[in-house]
């Protein structure tokens, strides 16, 4: 083994040169010794040749260098300042041998023989420290990548400075490259590399390496000759060459004697909070536990006021002001409807909540909406937002779609439609294959299976590793990462990606907690051991239901086969041209479009026969994860320390409060989730249900008591109202977690009932509304405006639940939902949301990217929504409809059309000045397809369409007072 | 801004401030259509994106490559893994350039045979040679090259320069897309798309048949003066509404786009009206030769719309014609055809009309291809992806002309010289259109996010003047 040499030559300028492209994006590596054989073997020499690591160094490179010589008065000059023994940046102490050798939060600093990987070397040679534009001379950056080439020697090595490399360096690297083939799933050659005891033991070829003889081992010469990975099979298994540094440090390892932890490195275990996280840390406003009992302010002269209203009268009375009066009863009651259901209320309903005479109307329509089942579809969609729901994969541009993402979206609908405890419904999404036992087909029911579908939430994400090439450890990394970006973000209000990278730079949150809290996850989502989603389904059925089900489809199967290469056959033999789609081929001639609607029936209706699978896409722990390493500035490549699995420590009182046990006797699963799923609905959890009340109380009164929904940490914003915060908190604990319990608290308070209307004391005193001195207008959500425009179209199908229905792609581009054989469309929470085909009208009324999630929605005004508002055919046709219906329900009850419009569209009647106008309007419009050559009563339904048109397009009928 | 000579923006800029507003409530900062301040100098106002899908094929279009051409017919030196898409490698021997290559203009900069237009505007034009991506699929260099990011959902690009720069138009979209109407190009709409950026950033495509922009023009019958009345009511029933609601700014908003709406409908209209034009501009174009008409079309119409004051045109072209992998001697040179004596007529009227120096063109696909053939079917007769190295050129805008910046290696295969990473391309970009890639950022779960992600990019400064 040639120690002393190695170590890249320094490049020549900061710039990233192409041949490093083992970008953490990319997937494919490249080796750097391309370009040298190339100039070699054309005999020209080539501009700045990218050179191999330990065949080109010069041979005592950097040895002549001690560090108490060169490197502790360069350290001292230049970082000692901030990196020093008592409270040091990022716990690196760089004032002593001991403190450099010892390393940082994210991991040891520094690898002999090789500066490549010597954090240390990196961030200094980048500019990045020291900070603040300081940056060491040139000549300085090369002394240390010298000395750390070299062999990082010391003249008086510090206590347990003997080896840099250790297992910790190496096992990242077998799980990176090897265990594809030699692991868990493939064992060959009968080698198991995930772990040095089983590297030891070998396989049929003996043991991979051999302690000090680099050049013998096994493993080293397989790697070294490119056998392994094996040659054209690298997209096969989604594994990239190891680079030339990584087995260098294979090499070392193997030479020093394969030694196993390093003492003085040993830190590989964090189950405390890390330590740089302090006292003073916690004591952030949202990271101390919710106290047990929260005072009520009395407002003098405001009695019996409920606690709700209390919290906002003392600001109020601060200011000098008041509540507004309530809005009045029928801008109520459509404020309720739209807010609990997402459709307005029906004529007849408005006044039946309008005439009535119950003193207690007010409460009795809130205890109705919230019974309806239109309540789960709208406030499910909510959580479907947060979960980041879609019905395709994503990734790549076929964006595959998910065929059962329903079974998620239909469990959602229905735990908000029972009330199902906030507490139960985050353990059954975080953890919900750890609460029973769904591989025993005799303990499997409905709620077993509930469990499961619940998981869905965790896979929501853009999922590409069921790819043909997007499948290598940097995408599953990407999938984990926003996996837990919306557990974090929306569960618990906190913005733990910033430290996927580095140091969070505002929370006390160390990178080391985001990798502890990656492991929590590590027994499902393991990026060495990888599922593609295309194998993360589960079949739950019974036995007998297996079989019965099997038996009644086979003959279907095999019908649906022949009928779908008939098909084919027939396309191929009507096409002129092979690339002529098939709508131009059925719009060529009326009889063939004849004939492939028959074939396509036969093939409908054998596949409604078909009975479904029992698939559940869901998450499931697989109880055998690989060890969690943090990642150096979160690069895949770039292992730090080990870590086990762990809350944030900001979180922790000091000692962990998780305890990790395997869910039932001999599972096959680890029960990372199912603790940390217990921790967090734990009522003593200072964030779950402050962040939760606060998305509530956010999406009824247009804006978060913390503005940040997903943003609890320092960053965020303040709480303007924190007790009423904490208060509504601990009132829904008491309630159970009933969400049911904490919408009465909201809408039945005065601050929900208030007029939005504003007067002239409010712009002086509250002008951005943070005292809830009146209620915000707002627009009409995506959903909303679309099935509130179905509904008074008479156009709404009110089927729930199941397969969502299909969307065709007009040839401009336009996306809409297709109608049901009654004519009828679903509310858009049962419409595709494929990712590339979100239905039109949704996407410009900002129906969110999925990107992950989306925390809070924005309210764009944007002319394209008044086109298609104003131009669209569809929206057009509805307004045809509304004005039939209205035309319909006059003759029946004889109700004044302009009366009868305005109810149905804006929930009010029209004032008298507006009815004169609109009459006079009418008659006007009326006469003008008169002359345009249509009779009465045509003519009048012409203009009863336009008048209906003109309101569906007027801000009235978008937005809520 | 752009010469706004008989443009319907002529109308004062300031009058726009409000002309689209979203209100990302509550505590996003504003973001709107209105014409913001650049970070820095602007060397140009508008962009002309010629995105050229598939990966045009640099050693046979603007790289020479004698060594390639003299070990012809020899293996790949080195492991044929390294050599292109590892998906798709069947890979073949060293295939010399398909069409010879001479030096053209003062600058005595090589252009190949298949684009003799394009050879005689070199001496306006700056080649990047040693553009270099981090993906050998389509899809993914798609999304790298138009978002920065390998994968789907980031705002593109023109979503970025419109979100720092606003719109300097009253009656048109900010940014265009004109796309083929022969239909979509890979990746299809996303490939303009506003990702987490408010929709009002995305681009808008903008057809030259049919309605021009989605819902343009009524898809009903109504006889115009029922639409005239019918309009003119629902503004007042906005209006009363607004007054009784005047602290909601969000509601005149709303007036506004309706009344942009209508406008849009007037200058698409004078936008794609080219009867204007003398026959002398339409031939220079190419427009009546039915392989060029289509394309010249669009060139035609993006100058048009760059000159009404439309900051970001992008072109498409149907699927990917530059994706040549067989008979690439044929096929690269269709894709030549269809669009060599559009672009160079429109560099010569951009510069005629003096609006050159204020647009940015810029010419290029997502990757460029190997030196290797590639075997598809029997036949070895195309080239594969490559993404270590390939051609973009951009003309204008403050940019030197009749410059050649950086190298690939002597086979053409990888940037060796001055390597351009597409986050340099996108900074370079960027700062020639007045913005800081540092500066352009949009909060997002607490990051700050950036076209040129978390990496320090590389502003190319040697190629402006």
């Amino acid at each position: 083994m040639n120690v002393d040499a190695a170590g890249e030559p320094p490049l020549p300028n900061g710039h990233e040169r192409p041949s490093r492209i083992l970008s953490s994006e990319g997937a494919i590596t490249l080796l750097l010794a391309l370009a040298l054989s190339l100039g070699s073997w054309l005999g020209i020499s080539l501009p700045s040749p990218p050179t191999r690591a330990a065949e080109n160094a010069e041979p005592d490179a950097g040895t002549e260098l001690f560090f108490e010589d060169q490197i502790a008065p360069l350290l001292e000059k230049h970082c000692a300042e901030c990196h020093t023994t008592d409270d040091p940046q990022a716990m690196l102490d760089l004032s002593s041998a001991a403190g450099l050798v010892r390393g940082s939060q994210s991991g040891p600093v520094l690898t002999a023989r090789n500066r490549e990987r010597s954090l240390l070397y990196e961030v200094v040679r980048d500019g990045e420290m020291p900070p603040e534009e300081q940056a060491l001379p040139p000549e300085e950056i090369e002394l240390l990548g010298r000395w750390l080439d070299g062999g990082a020697r010391f003249r008086n090595p510090p206590e347990g400075f003997i080896r840099m490399v250790d297992e910790h360096q190496v096992l990242p690297i077998l799980l990176l490259r090897c265990t594809a083939c030699h692991g868990a799933k493939l064992r060959r050659g009968n080698l198991d590399l995930r772990s040095i005891k089983s590297l030891l033991a070998g396989g049929e070829s003996g043991p991979a390496a051999i302690a000090g003889a680099p050049d013998e081992s096994l493993m080293i010469r397989r790697v070294e000759s490119e056998a392994c990975p094996p040659p054209g099979q690298l997209l096969t298994y989604f594994v990239a060459r190891p680079s030339p540094s990584e087995v260098q440090t294979l090499r070392s390892w193997i030479g020093d004697g394969m030694p196993r932890e390093t003492p003085v490195a040993s830190a590989s275990t964090l189950n405390e909070p890390d330590p740089s996280v302090t006292e003073a840390d916690r004591r952030h406003w949202s990271f101390r536990p919710l106290p047990a009992r929260i005072e009520v302010p009395h407002v003098a002269g405001a009695d019996r006021l409920q606690p709700v209203d209390a919290f906002i009268a003392a600001k109020l009375k601060d200011q000098g002001l008041d509540f507004s009066p309530p809005a009045d009863r029928q801008q109520l009651i459509r404020r309720l409807y739209i807010d609990l259901t997402g459709l307005p209320p029906t004529v007849d309903e408005l006044w039946i909540w309008t005439d009535t005479p119950r003193s207690d109307w007010y409460p009795a329509l809130v205890d109705t909406l919230l019974a309806s089942p239109r309540y789960g579809e709208r406030w499910g969609r909510h959580w479907l937002d947060l979960a980041g729901y879609a019905d395709s994969e994503g990734g790549q541009s076929e964006d595959p779609v998910r065929a059962f993402a329903w079974k998620y979206r239909d469990y959602v609908i229905r735990s908000f439609n029972s009330d199902k405890p906030w507490d139960r419904f985050l353990l059954e999404q975080l953890a919900g294959d750890e609460l029973a036992d769904y591989r025993r087909p005799e303990l499997l029911d409905d709620a077993v299976i509930d469990n499961l579908i619940a998981t869905g939430f965790l896979r929501m994400g853009i999922d590409e590793t069921g790819s043909r090439t997007m499948n290598f450890v940097p995408e599953r990394i990407g999938l984990i990462s926003d996996a837990l970006n919306v557990v974090s973000s929306g569960i618990m209000g906190l913005t733990l990606e910033c430290a996927r990278c580095h140091n969070h730079k505002y929370d006390p949150i160390p990178q080391s907690d985001y990798y502890r809290f990656k492991a929590i996850f590590q027994g499902a989502f393991d990026e060495y051991d990888w599922l593609t989603w295309k194998d993360r389904n589960l079949d739950l059925e019974s036995s007998a239901e297996a079989v019965a089900r099997k038996t009644h489809n086979a003959p279907l199967e095999k019908l649906l086969k022949q009928l779908r290469e008939q098909r084919k056959a027939w396309l191929k033999s009507n096409r002129t041209d092979p690339r002529m789609t098939e709508a131009t081929l059925v719009a060529s001639d009326p009889r063939l479009a004849v004939e492939l609607q028959a074939i396509d029936q036969e093939i409908e209706q054998a596949e409604q026969e078909l009975i479904p699978p029992p698939t559940v896409r869901a998450l499931w722990d697989r109880g055998r994860p690989s060890p969690t390493y943090v990642l150096v500035r979160g690069e895949h490549d770039r292992p730090g320390r080990q870590v086990d699995p762990g809350i944030p420590s900001a979180l922790s009182d000091g000692t962990s409060p998780i305890t990790i046990s395997p869910p039932w006797p001999s599972a096959e699963s680890t029960g990372r989730r199912l603790a940390l799923a217990r921790w967090i609905v734990d009522p003593g959890h200072p964030l779950t249900a402050r962040v939760l009340v606060n998305r509530i109380w956010s999406l009824h009164m247009g804006r978060g008591i913390v503005a940040t929904l997903d943003n609890f940490g320092l960053q965020g914003a303040a709480p303007t109202h924190p007790e009423l915060l904490d208060w509504l908190a601990r009132d829904l604990i008491d309630n159970g977690w009933s969400l049911k319990s904490l919408h009465r608290q909201i809408l039945l308070s005065r601050v929900y009932q208030q007029s939005s209307h504003t007067r002239p004391e409010h712009h002086q005193l509250d002008p951005e509304n943070h005292l809830w001195s009146r209620m915000n207008v707002r627009r009409f959500d995506a959903e909303a405006l679309h099935d509130s425009l179905l509904a008074i179209a008479g156009r709404l199908s009110d089927t729930m639940y199941g397969p969502p229905a299909p969307v065709a792609v007009r040839e401009d581009g336009l996306v809409m939902a297709l109608p049901d054989e009654d004519g009828r469309l679903r509310r858009s929470i049962y419409v595709q949301l494929r990712r590339t085909e979100i239905p039109t009208l949704l996407g410009l009324f900002d129906y969110p990217e999925m990107n992950p999630n989306c925390i809070q929605r924005s309210t764009s005004t944007v002319s394209l929504q008044a086109l298609i508002l104003h131009n669209n055919g569809q929206v057009h046709e509805w307004a045809g409809d509304l004005a039939n219906r209205i035309l319909a329900r006059a003759n029946e009850n004889g109700n004044d059309l302009i009366n009868e419009t305005f109810l149905t569209v804006y929930s009010r009647q029209p004032t008298a000045d507006e009815h004169t106008e609109a009459q006079k309007h009418l008659a006007q419009i009326a006469e003008m397809w008169r002359e345009a050559g249509n009779q009465e009563p045509e003519s009048a339904r012409l203009a009863l369409r336009n008048l209906c048109h003109t309101l569906i397009n007027s801000a009235e009928f978008s937005y809520i007072d | 801004m752009a010469s706004t000579a008989g443009s319907l923006c002529s109308v004062a800029l300031h009058a726009l401030m409000d002309q689209e507003r979203l209100r990302a409530e509550p505590v996003s900062a504003k973001a709107d259509l209105a014409a913001k301040p650049v970070h820095h100098r602007a060397r140009a106002q508008s962009v002309i994106h010629l995105f050229m899908n598939g990966g045009p094929s640099q050693m046979d279009l603007f790289d020479p490559k004698p060594e390639l051409d003299r070990h012809a017919g020899k293996s790949f030196p080195g492991n044929a893994e390294q050599v292109g898409n590892v998906a798709t490698a069947n890979v073949g021997t060293l295939m010399p350039s398909q069409f010879s290559f001479s030096q053209h203009g003062k600058s005595g900069i090589w252009v190949s045979e298949a684009l003799p237009h394009t050879a005689s505007v070199v001496d306006d034009l700056c080649f990047l040679h040693s553009m270099w991506t981090d993906h050998p699929n389509h899809d993914n260099a798609l999304y790298k090259i138009h978002s920065g990011r390998l994968f789907m959902g980031h705002p593109s690009l023109g979503s970025w320069v419109i979100y720092g720069l606003g719109s300097e138009c009253q009656d048109l979209p900010a940014y265009v897309v004109l796309d083929d109407p022969l239909g979509l190009p890979k990746n299809g709409v996303r490939n303009w798309t506003a990702g987490y950026l408010p929709p009002v950033y995305q681009g808008t495509r903008f057809r030259t048949v049919g309605s021009p922009v989605l819902n343009l023009a009524p898809e009903y019958e109504e006889p115009a003066r029922i639409s005239q009345l019918a309009n003119d009511w629902r503004r007042r029933l906005d209006q009363r509404h607004f007054a009784e609601r005047s602290d909601t700014p969000e509601l005149d908003a709303r007036i506004q786009a309706y009344e942009l709406a209508a406008r849009m409908q007037l200058g698409a209209s004078a936008v794609l009206d080219i009867s204007g034009e003398t026959q002398a501009t339409l031939d220079a174009y190419g427009i009546g030769d039915p392989i060029t008409d289509s394309y010249a079309r669009r060139c035609l119409l993006a100058r048009r719309m760059v000159e009404r004051g439309v900051r970001f045109v992008q072109l498409f072209m149907d699927d990917q014609p530059w994706d040549n992998h067989s008979d690439l001697k044929t096929t690269l040179l269709a894709a030549c055809r269809r669009t060599d004596q559009p672009v160079a007529a429109l560099i010569r009227d951009l510069k005629q009309r003096g609006l050159l120096d204020s647009t940015l063109v810029v010419w290029g696909g997502e990757f460029g291809r190997t030196p290797t053939s590639q075997k598809v079917g029997d036949a070895f007769s195309g080239r594969d992806h490559n993404m270590q190295g390939f051609t973009t050129w951009l003309a204008g805008g403050g940019v030197r002309p009749g410059m050649a910046y950086g190298q690939t290696d002597e086979l053409g295969h990888q940037a060796v010289e001055n390597p351009v990473s597409v986050p340099d391309f996108h900074a370079t970009l960027l700062h020639a259109v007045g913005l800081d890639h540092q500066q352009l950022f949009h909060e997002r779960n607490g990051l700050r996010e950036k076209l040129t992600g978390l990496k320090e990019p590389r502003v190319v400064t040697e190629i402006f003047s």
